[in-house]
């Protein structure tokens, strides 16, 4: 850990309260900063719920198994914040080229779920340049989840 | 340097090096086992340990009642002893003798039947057997007995007659006391785990499928369990809820519980069964934050209510269900 420069106010956890700048200097990956593991299982349950509701997107999630779905978002979310798993383009094409070729997938739909898990992490007190950010990693798949 | 672990799978023995997971061990020397993501995501390679519990790390993703029988995932398992280990459709289920001890018409199509084993199961309430009879018909059917008696070597079963289920009518139709039949088990994933003091617990279930859901109900009653308990009965007709009487007794005993017999779905969509419990729940419980859900019934049903049950705010994990695939 680097040595600190200025005083940080231990009296808050609140990483939006302390303007996160000192964490920017250390370089400590946002996953880690939300609280890991345990954030991302709140966070796949107000992602997740969102968009098993939503009129456009649900039924995409409509004959898979509620909890192997969960668990594979859940890892989805993770990687997006910085935690340790990889997703690849292959990965995303192969896992989502049934959607695109039998139920139409498009261009739509991908916005829409951007939009839910823009709602869910602003939801989760995640700082708004982080959300940005996290909504440019999800974004850089676009092509990938729509097979082009 | 350490010596390697040893990982006894099927009649053989293979060596899993310091730092391997138990899913790389058995790759590499040519083991063909079911897998997919490698991330603890997709549970494809799901395997039980039966010597012991296997390192918690590799059960995280898993309910409860997966990890209380020491099922793990193998690509997340770095054994730090030697294991044993079975996959899941692998796993020696006891083979035991049964006679019909009572047969107890419950309603015009369910039968109780009340077997002596020739020795004891270790079963958890809301598990289920397979019975076999005499000419090789099998089906399997949920023990209704609670957990506490599982050393009495009885169990007893709910028995619906479904028409073109060759078993179900021939136990209706044809069996006697005194006969002997085989049984095998105990399987199914869903049975009476620990619950938090107060917690609410909601249990639902289809037609016969309310058998396996009383042995639950039972075993939470045994202890003394004081949060609110809904017991939602589902059934096309009224004729079909059955055991209301003796249900509705437990209300007497037990100010938390209610009792709510759904009879008649959704004339609407005659095929979704689950209608008449779901509006049930949805009216009594448009929440579900923090309560245990136990589900029994067909396919349709159990999804239907999971999702439910799940967009109503209950944790995943704290959902537990067993769908009749028949």
């Amino acid at each position: 850990m680097k040595k600190l420069d200025k005083r940080v106010d231990w009296g808050t956890d609140n990483v939006v309260a302390k303007g996160g700048d000192y964490f920017r200097l250390q370089d400590i990956p946002l996953y880690d900063r939300v609280g890991g593991d345990q954030a991302m299982e709140k966070a796949v349950d107000v992602f997740y719920r969102r968009v098993l509701q939503d009129d456009l997107v649900g039924k995409f999630f409509e004959d898979v198994d509620m909890e192997a779905q969960r668990l594979k978002q859940k890892s989805f979310l993770a990687m997006a914040f910085g935690g340790p798993y990889q997703y690849t383009g292959k990965d995303m094409r192969e896992v989502h080229r049934h959607l695109v070729e039998k139920m139409g997938l498009t261009d739509e739909h991908f916005d829409r779920v951007i939009a839910h898990f823009r709602d869910s992490v602003l939801e989760l007190h995640v700082p708004e340049p982080e959300v940005q950010s996290l909504c440019e990693i999800l974004e850089s798949f676009r092509d990938d989840v729509l097979n082009r | 340097m350490p010596p390697s672990i040893r990982l006894r799978f099927g009649s053989r023995t293979y060596a899993c090096q310091p730092g391997e997971t138990v899913l790389e061990a058995l790759l590499r020397q040519g083991v063909r086992v079911p897998h997919d993501c490698r991330r603890q995501t997709c549970l494809t390679c799901l395997m039980r340990s039966l010597d012991g519990a296997p390192p918690p790390e590799s059960q995280a993703p898993l309910k409860e009642t997966l990890r209380v029988r020491n099922y793990f995932l193998a690509c997340g398992c770095r054994p730090r002893a030697d294991m044993t280990l079975a996959l899941p459709t692998e796993l020696p289920r006891a083979e035991i003798g049964a006679r019909v001890a009572e047969l107890n018409r419950l309603s015009g199509r369910i039968l109780e039947i009340v077997l002596d084993l020739d020795h004891p199961l270790d079963y958890r309430g809301g598990q289920s057997v397979i019975l076999l009879n005499p000419d090789g018909l099998g089906n399997s059917f949920a023990i209704a007995t609670p957990t506490s008696r599982r050393h009495d070597g009885r169990i007893e079963l709910h028995v619906e007659r479904v028409d073109g289920n060759c078993l179900s009518e021939w136990l209706h139709d044809h069996l006697r006391l005194g006969d002997r039949l085989r049984v095998y088990g105990p399987t199914g994933q869903m049975f009476h785990v620990p619950l938090a003091p107060r917690q609410g617990v909601v249990l639902a279930a289809w037609s016969g499928a309310l058998g396996g859901i009383l042995a639950i109900l039972q075993d939470i009653f045994e202890q003394e369990h004081t949060g609110p308990v809904l017991l939602l009965h589902g059934a096309r007709d009224s004729s079909d809820l059955y055991l209301v009487d003796d249900i509705r007794e437990i209300e007497d005993y037990y100010p938390n519980f209610r009792y709510v017999g759904c009879a008649g779905g959704d004339s609407a969509k005659p095929a979704d069964v689950s209608a008449g419990v779901s509006t049930a729940l949805r009216a009594r419980l448009p929440r579900l934050e923090g309560w245990r859900v136990y589900l029994s019934g067909p396919a349709e049903f159990v999804e239907q209510l999971r999702r439910q049950a799940y967009l109503g705010g209950a944790s995943i994990r704290e959902i537990f269900f067993h769908a009749a695939t028949d």
